[in-house]
């Protein structure tokens, strides 16, 4: 927000004068601009109450005191003198742009994006404003309304990496779309079954790609580029021989005929841009086909932009998740270190960090993770949450078990904290505790375990008829679990037809 | 106190190099990853020259895709105990090469005629060895136990009790080399052995011995084939203690059985209710190694099982009427295993003091684990010190089992090899050689060891539990154990019943109940030696007392009293 706090220092330095009728408002004025400048907006508050109200009507007193209001934290106070400076003045650009602040952090990103588009027509290079604008709207999952203010949000600050960041995100998710709209529409087209492919291989699921691929060819064998992509599979699973001839395939397909295919050949000429658009105005999977994977490469060109700048923290945040999702955790875990390290105050670093020492087993990585958490936030309920279950996994459930006492007093609503609680209590002889908080889990029950352990803790109690039932209950449960599972359904990889 | 409890008692000597075991297990590793190449490894211990002492044989792999042994270096080998730790290989002259690509190993004598037989389970073949005098002759065929499943471990036992010993094979999965499915991190090009879930779950098999040289497949009859799983460990023990031995089986990443022995060759299958199927957290683990024995002394045989790092070695104490209960953390197991994986297991008393210890010989599964989460693929095996109150102590260290370098362990067998009447251990690993820890423990606790003869129960006794009881030591009073050849991952030991006495240098009963129904006391029993016990042919049922000191010298002892025989848990 240090952009608006500049505003906020212009607006009272430069800002409208108050044509004072006697010295009252006018000491007032001057007092309430001292305040506002020193950042003491709280205090700034009823001066520009007792102002507002001795002069109703007026734009810039409304303006100051929801700008004030808005600095002080009381978001929903501050909409209606912001409203009612708009009202008086419309072309307050300042209005606009705090009324869109103050609708954003109260959490209304529809309400926020009427006001920052106005702001943003009226101050195209200010930079905030946009990137509020473009935080709404992504809020809000549209992407392709957002996309062009994140694009020009990085031609603005070309050396910020969150700005590119932000853009390819915007994409992936473009991307991603595009694609779920093909599988509801056009579901068996060849061209849907080729992007799901893509998609598999970006997630190291090869030989569902593979299937995949191989099934889109079958359906339209002109697809360029399936050939390379199956050949790449064949290399990545040890048979250089298969992608050799695969790769032979690809050669022998006729080139684009780019008058009747533009989409493409705007792709093989990396006009991607171009093919968003063009993709806009055409119907059918072809033309989704294209412009999701345009969406995919100018994402590719955005994370790339970021690559390329000095390290920063969004920059190893994004790397360190993309990591964590390939299951490298050792990998994310440095790379969320480096993040702490150029960002230290954001706790939100620290937390991810301890969930990815967790998951790479390091527990004493993230027991020393979430101490210096739980110092700092001490009745965070993710934070006393993952404390006990670190210290569970430790096989330490006496130690664990006031951490998950407080998670769940703190978020009762939690499944996951009662289920741990519940098995952190069974595994120190507490049965009927364990059962309590065991019953209140089964909402978060994905493999039946916590059916498992209820009816274990139900044995422990002396309950065998309720112990009985709950473990046909888990029976029943993964009965239905394994039903759509089989073994080796999907085949092998193949060697080339 | 406990760090007194645990002060070193317990200690170990490879001395395999020495011994002339110079085994090297060649699994056949290829790049495309083959899920055989990392489950092998079995090993047994049993004299099968009948001259008191105890041999070892080691399975071993063979070319992939071919799975044939077309190199020496994929032999099965047998090495001869020549006495004083010193062992030289016999294979060829035993007739005990074999063939494909073997796995497991199960020894005992199956025709009752006085010599211990083998069968060696494999992938897609099986070989059934009928031992005529250190002569091993292949009579799969002719007996009809040849199978093409892919068997990771087998078990004797008789199941009806009907004299003769009947085999249970444990299949893993339905696989041929034509499976390709690329497991791992395609980015990084990092393969890796495929998760279970891959492959489809199937039955045990069971055949019944006819007592002819034949066998019967009863596996649907029995009841167990009904049940399909990914059978890794198996152990066998009568939990129930209605005469009736019972079978426990781990399974890679499905619910354990446990088939409780109902009377008339009938099995249920009762794991989930007997609370053995899933350690406490209800998730499926990768176990693989199962030891069902006795660990707290209080008459009932108890479960541990072997898994994966993350996944404990859940201990499960048997309460009685059914049950059991995970009491992993209670035993204070889990803390000293979390971040361990391992395949053999046994409950064996090393420092012959009263208490079981639990061995395991560790590794992971995937040699490739290091680079995806912190954990260790090679390791160095543990043995924990039951220290006599419900709960165990690691002492691996102190015991020298981190003397050589950490290897990919596998099977395991326990016997005293040197006849000094301490528990020796020979454990196999994948690429490397195979390790024989000699069992160097301060002398301080005395021991018994049980040769079991039958005559109406099968001859090695399988089956037939034991009981000593003692006033002269503080720390126990009764101890059970049980005949079984059944211990380790893919591994097999015919040996003497072993007890550890402690302080007791004379046993008040040695009690053995046979599977016939058949019960003898011997009283006054004299400790450190092998005492050999014939089943007397009386009326089932009834007990054949033999009260008096002189009268347990006459008629129970071995050829001398004081004798050192090889003993086995």
């Amino acid at each position: 927000m240090h952009g608006i706090q500049l505003l906020v220092a212009l607006t009272f330095l430069f800002g409208p004068v108050v044509p004072p009728p006697s010295d009252d408002p006018a000491a007032q004025s001057r007092r309430g601009k001292e305040l506002m400048a020193a950042g003491r907006y709280a205090e700034a508050v009823p001066v520009y109450r007792a102002l507002t109200a001795a002069l109703p009507g007026n734009a810039g007193l409304l303006l100051n005191l929801g700008m004030a209001l808005h600095m002080a934290g009381e978001d929903e106070a501050a909409l209606a003198p912001l409203h009612a400076a708009l009202a008086v003045q419309p072309s307050l650009r300042p209005a606009s742009l705090f009324l869109g602040a103050a609708n954003l952090r109260l959490g209304r990103p529809d309400a926020a994006i009427p006001p920052l588009q106005k702001a943003v027509r009226l101050g195209p290079t200010d930079k905030d404003a946009r990137s509020m604008l473009a935080e709404a709207l992504v809020a809000l999952g549209r992407y392709a309304d957002a996309e062009p203010h994140l694009r020009r949000l990085a031609r603005l600050a070309p050396a910020d990496p969150a700005a590119w960041l932000n853009l390819g995100n915007a994409y992936e998710e473009l991307a991603g779309q595009a694609l779920a709209d093909m599988r509801e529409r056009h579901p068996e087209s060849p061209f849907t079954l080729a992007l799901a492919a893509e998609a598999f291989a970006k997630r190291d699921q090869p030989t569902a790609a593979f299937h995949l691929y191989r099934k889109a060819m079958e359906g339209k064998p002109v697809i360029r580029g399936l050939h390379a992509a199956v050949a790449a599979i064949y290399r990545g699973a040890g048979h250089p021989d298969w992608a050799a001839v695969e790769a032979r395939k690809a050669l022998l397909l006729p080139g684009a005929d780019c008058a009747r295919e533009r989409l493409e050949c705007a792709f093989l000429a990396r006009d991607y841009h171009a093919v968003v658009a063009a993709a806009a105005r055409a119907e059918g999977p072809e033309a989704r086909y294209w412009s999701a994977r345009a969406y995919g490469e100018l994402g590719a060109q955005a994370f790339a932009r970021v690559a390329a700048l000095p390290a920063s923290a969004v920059w190893h945040e994004r790397m360190a998740e993309v990591r964590r999702n390939e299951r490298r955790y050792s990998e994310s875990a440095g790379h969320w270190k480096k993040a702490i390290a150029l960002d230290p105050e954001d706790p939100r670093l620290r937390m991810e960090l301890a969930v990815t020492l967790r998951q790479n087993r390091d527990f004493a990585g993230a027991q020393a993770a979430l101490d210096e958490l739980l110092a700092a936030a001490p009745d965070a309920a993710d934070v006393n949450y993952l404390a006990g279950d670190v210290l569970l996994a430790r096989d330490d459930p006496t130690r664990a078990i006031p951490f998950l006492e407080k998670a769940v007093r703190l978020e009762p609503d939690a499944p996951q904290a009662h289920g741990a609680l519940g098995r952190a209590y069974a595994l120190v002889g507490r049965a009927e505790d364990a059962i309590l908080h065991l019953k209140q889990a089964l909402p978060a029950d994905v493999d039946g375990s916590l059916r498992y352990q209820l009816a274990r803790s139900y044995q422990s109690a002396g309950r065998a008829e309720d112990a009985r039932l709950a473990l046909q209950d888990y029976e029943g449960f993964r009965k239905s679990a394994r039903a759509g599972a089989m073994p080796g359904d999907e085949a092998a990889i193949t060697p080339p037809q | 106190m406990r760090w007194a409890l645990l002060a070193v008692t317990i200690l170990f000597q490879d001395v395999a190099p020495e011994a002339g075991i110079d085994f090297v297990h060649e699994n056949a590793a290829t790049p495309r990853k083959h899920l055989i190449e990392t489950m092998p490894g079995g090993v047994a211990a049993f004299d099968f020259d009948g001259d008191g002492r105890l041999d070892i044989f080691f399975t071993n792999g063979a070319a992939i895709p071919s799975l044939a042994k077309d190199a020496p270096k994929y032999a099965n080998r047998l090495y001869r105990n020549m006495g004083g730790m010193r062992y030289t290989d016999v294979t060829d002259a035993a007739g005990l090469r074999g063939a494909g690509y073997s796995m497991a190993a199960a020894v005992a004598d199956y025709d009752n005629d006085g010599d211990p037989d083998l069968f060696v389970g494999g992938v897609h073949r099986q070989i059934l060895y009928r031992n005529d005098n250190g002569r091993f002759e292949d009579v799969t065929a002719r007996a009809g136990v040849g199978s093409a499943e892919w068997v990771v471990g087998a078990a004797w036992f008789d199941y009806d009790n009907d004299g003769r010993l009947d085999l249970l094979s444990v299949n893993y999965t339905t696989w041929t080399p034509a499976f390709d499915r690329f497991c791992g991190d395609s980015a990084r090009g990092i393969r890796v052995y495929c998760h279970p879930r891959w492959f489809a779950p199937v039955p045990l098999s069971l055949h019944r011995n006819r007592g002819d040289g034949t066998f019967e497949d009863v596996s649907a009859r029995s009841g167990i084939g009904r049940f399909k799983g990914r059978g890794m460990g198996i152990a066998l023990a009568d939990y129930d203690q209605d005469g009736l031995t019972d079978v426990y089986v781990a399974n890679d990443k499905l619910p354990s059985f446990l088939f409780h022995n109902r009377s008339g060759g009938v099995f249920e299958e009762t794991g989930l209710l007997a609370g053995v199927s899933l350690p406490e957290h209800g998730q499926e683990i990768s176990a693989m190694g199962a030891d069902f024995r006795d660990y707290d002394n209080d008459g009932r045989p108890d479960l541990n099982v072997t898994a994966l790092a993350g996944e404990g070695y859940p201990l499960f104490r048997n309460l009685g009427k059914g049950l059991f209960e995970d009491v992993t953390l209670r035993a204070r197991l889990s803390p000293l295993v979390a971040s361990r994986s391992g395949w053999s297991n046994a409950f064996v008393d090393f420092d012959n003091d009263g208490w079981k210890d639990l061995f395991t010989a560790n590794s992971h599964v995937n040699d490739a684990i290091e680079r995806f989460e912190q954990t260790a693929y090679a390791l160095p095996n543990s043995v924990f010190r039951n220290l006599g109150d419900g709960t165990f102590g690691d002492v691996s260290g102190p015991a020298g089992l981190s003397s050589g370098p950490p290897r990919a362990h596998r099977g395991a067998a326990f016997a005293d090899f040197d006849a000094d009447g301490r528990v020796d251990v020979v454990v196999t690993s994948l690429q490397a050689p195979a390790e024989l820890w000699a069992n160097r423990s301060a002398d301080g606790g005395h021991w018994l060891a049980v040769r079991l003869i039958g005559s109406r129960s099968n001859r090695d006794g399988i089956g037939a539990v034991v009981t000593i009881s003692a006033r002269s030591d503080p720390r126990w009073s009764r101890q059970w154990n049980h005949m079984t050849t059944a211990v380790g991952y893919a591994s097999s030991t015919l040996a003497p019943v072993h007890f550890g006495t402690g302080a007791a240098r004379v046993l008040d009963t040695v009690e053995v109940r046979w599977p016939s129904g058949t019960v003898q006391v011997l009283r006054d029993v004299e400790a450190d030696q092998v005492i050999t016990v014939r089943e007397t042919p009386s009326i089932a049922g009834a007990r054949a007392r033999t009260g008096g000191k002189s009268e347990a010298a006459a008629a129970t002892r071995g050829p001398s009293a004081g004798s050192r025989r090889p003993c086995s848990r």
